[in-house]
């Protein structure tokens, strides 16, 4: 009570501005053995502010002692979606707070409902701060595996329908999803749990993807780390868009299967389309306008692809996928160029950690896609996602 | 052999002649058009085999089109021959040829190739390809037939028909039962590949697989052209059919045969077509006035196949680039002609 009140007088507030200043002064010279005396204010400091530059999902506000981070709807981006309050952890709330879900910051735990959100926390080097996670199996990281099966990772089933009895002796402080339509959280909401939505995947370019490494670090005022990692792939990312931006030879390029008889394909806006513009390839629906996909069938997407340089493929699939397999699935997938001739690009992600890592390493996708599209641009590197579809098993 | 008052009545030879010069013109239009143009004189040398401008132009007739309307002949035709036979049987207008859960047995097959191996992983079964036709085939036919048998098992043993019904009701229950735990345990991306596989396609028929197809269906419609008698005497009731020297039970058992060989195979090549079933033989009651299997079968064959071909050519009318899912389009014609059945009820007191 005491505490609370000495903190409550004006002063406190001085010295609370005051402090960080003294804090930064500390840890330069922390090396000396006596600055190991107890740095009381630390959490309020914003170490460095981060502010998105491709996203176009979130944004951040920095106030005096807390940051209001704000999600757009990701299917309706007038709206908003969720708008959290950021308050270090231990000190008082300020009075007159904007409206939002109120979260004490640094996150002593988070549940993943979504393996893909795991790469962010690794990115970041907060896996340890993961006290629970939706199903082992869809999970490729080997330290979270190992750490379900030891027991001190717990799961919470299905991310549509999460065992609530499970995440309530989980309890994690924020529960990470990726957003919804329905009201399928609404339950865990009433319980008490906070939720935060990562609308990465509505992001449209890969690089707009990869930095919502910085909403979560607002989570554990990581924002320094966030955009170091940010900027060093983004740069990385540019200068291999750089490489290609010159080139006359564009190949032609489409991508994708049909799910029944429909084929999904990506927009000329979208991640996908961003990606085969940036690794130089003329992709055939760039014209297009959405950011979604567009549902085609077989007969539209036969017309204009026939004679496409290359296709691109993405599935999941355990085992070797090759030509043979991708024509049991539909005889006439035979009857393109880019199959006649060996030229389909492939990555398979159930052996690939596309989903995991891939949304973090924009970078590396995009230099697999030159070397195959442009193999005298980068001809030392060594694909790590997309390959040449396999002829044999 | 006039057992109905209405087939006292000349023949429905006029309607037979109209419906049987609709269906070339029908089958030419679902060849014409699609979601991407081709001129007319290069469809006709397509059809011819000469050379066309576009070599795309010419795959897209003769391996992608023309097997399209013959699966759409094929799948309309033995549906409705299933769905009359169903009808004739159980003394139901509503019964159609999934009522005996055949086509939800297909289901189970599938969701099980596509959800439970393709999400658990069974090495064995992946290495043959389980996301290939020809496993979702195989596994619809398993499905299919596990069912059939079982409903050929319970035929044997009850002799009461509606009793039989619910009995396929219930294994139909059962069925998507299971389908819906597997649907609950598996990832959105297998979820949407079956629900897609359940909106039916006519468009996923090849040429090598029409070499099964057609046989098939040919057998089953064959063996309906057998059952034309007996089906005529069902309607006077099973007891005047027994009085007069039918096999009641062995009748019944050729019946639910012969559907179930139809709908499975049809189930299997392109997912459960809704409504063509059920819909067709009450169209074809109204336009011929007459409940003589003898025009009501060749009645529904034709007029199955020329709505199933008017649904696949409404599926891809030209100005969409995607067709239209086959079932979305059989319900919008399906549903008022049930509707308007209902509306008729003396009428159909009557027919059936």
């Amino acid at each position: 009570m005491n505490k609370k009140n000495y903190l409550k007088h004006p002063l406190s507030l001085l010295i609370l501005l005051l402090l960080p200043l003294a804090c930064t002064k500390n840890n330069s010279g922390g090396k000396s053995p006596t600055s190991k005396k107890p740095l009381p204010n630390k959490e309020t400091e914003f170490y460095k502010e981060a502010y998105p530059s491709h996203a176009k999902l979130f944004s951040a506000e920095y106030k005096k002692d807390y940051k209001i981070i704000t999600v757009k709807n990701s299917f309706d981006t007038t709206q908003i979606e969720e708008r959290y309050i950021l308050l270090p952890k231990g000190k008082p709330e300020p009075k007159n707070l904007p409206r939002g879900i109120k979260v004490n910051i640094p996150l002593e735990s988070i549940g993943v409902a979504y393996a893909t959100h795991i790469g962010y926390l690794e990115k970041l080097g907060l896996l340890k701060n993961i006290s629970g996670v939706s199903q082992k199996k869809y999970i490729k990281n080997e330290k979270i595996r190992q750490l379900v099966d030891k027991g001190s990772i717990k799961t919470f089933g299905p991310s549509h329908s999460i065992n609530l009895e499970k995440l309530l002796s989980i309890n994690p402080q924020l529960l990470l999803v990726a957003p919804f339509k329905d009201n399928r959280y609404n339950r865990v909401k009433e319980v008490g749990i906070k939720i935060a939505v990562n609308a990465s995947y509505m992001e449209t370019s890969p690089l707009a993807r990869a930095e919502w490494i910085k909403f979560i670090s607002y989570f554990y005022n990581k924002e320094k780390e966030a955009n170091r990692i940010f900027d060093s792939l983004a740069q990385q990312y540019n200068r291999l868009k750089q490489l290609t931006g010159q080139r006359e030879d564009t190949p032609t390029i489409f991508s994708g299967k049909k799910i029944g008889q429909i084929w999904y394909v990506p927009g000329g806006e979208s991640y996908m389309a961003k990606f085969f513009k940036h690794a130089g390839a003329n992709y055939l629906w760039s014209e297009n306008q959405k950011s979604g996909s567009l549902p085609l069938d077989f007969e539209s997407v036969f017309y204009k692809a026939q004679k496409a340089d290359f296709w691109c493929i993405k599935e999941n699939y355990q085992g070797r996928y090759t030509y043979e397999d991708l024509r049991s699935e539909f005889i006439h997938y035979s009857e393109f160029e880019a199959f006649k001739d060996n030229r389909i690009l492939f990555c398979n992600t159930h052996t690939k950690p596309y989903f995991e890592k891939g949304v973090l390493e924009p970078q590396v996708i995009l230099a697999d896609l030159i070397h195959i599209l442009h193999p005298e641009l980068l001809p030392d590197h060594k694909n790590k996602y997309y390959e040449y579809l396999k002829t044999q098993k | 052999m006039n057992h109905s008052p209405t087939s006292i009545l000349p023949g429905p030879y006029i309607q037979i002649i109209l419906i049987a010069a609709a269906i070339p013109i029908m089958f030419l239009l679902n060849i014409a058009f699609g979601s991407v143009d081709i001129p007319f004189s290069e469809i006709t040398k397509a059809l011819a085999g000469m050379d066309v401008e576009e070599s795309a132009w010419s795959m897209i007739i003769m391996k992608s089109r023309l097997p399209q309307a013959f699966t759409a002949c094929l799948a309309g035709s033995g549906l409705a021959v299933g769905g009359l036979m169903m009808q004739t049987l159980f003394r139901n207008p509503l019964a159609g040829p999934s009522i005996l859960g055949i086509s939800s047995g297909a289901s189970l097959g599938v969701a099980f190739i596509m959800m439970f191996v393709g999400g658990i992983q069974v090495q064995a079964i992946q290495d043959v390809g389980a996301f290939s036709n020809l496993a979702t085939i195989l596994a619809a036919i398993i499905g299919a037939v596990a069912t059939l048998f079982l409903i050929l098992f319970f035929a044997r043993k009850i002799k009461n028909n509606a009793m039989l019904l619910i009995i396929g009701i219930m294994i139909g229950y059962v069925t998507s039962a299971l389908v819906d735990i597997l649907k609950y345990y598996s990832t959105s991306e297998y979820v949407h590949s079956y629900a897609m596989w359940g909106l039916g396609s006519f468009s996923n028929v090849a040429w090598p697989q029409l070499e099964i197809f057609i046989p098939v269906v040919l057998l089953g419609l064959a063996l309906s052209f057998l059952l034309m008698k007996p089906l005529n005497i069902l309607l006077l009731g099973e007891n005047y059919a027994a009085n007069l020297g039918i096999n009641v039970a062995r009748v019944r058992f050729y019946i639910i045969l012969a559907t179930g060989l139809l709908t499975a195979v049809i189930t299997a090549f392109c997912g459960p077509i809704v409504f063509l079933g059920l819909a067709v033989p009450h169209i074809t009651k109204m336009l011929f006035r007459t409940s003589n299997h003898k025009y009501l079968i060749p009645g529904v064959i034709l007029i199955g196949i020329l709505l199933a071909l008017v649904c696949n050519f409404i599926a891809r009318l030209p100005g969409f680039d995607s067709a239209l899912p086959i079932n979305v389009v059989t319900s919008i014609f399906g549903a008022p002609i049930v509707i308007s059945v209902i509306l008729k009820q003396r009428k159909l007191q009557l027919s059936i």
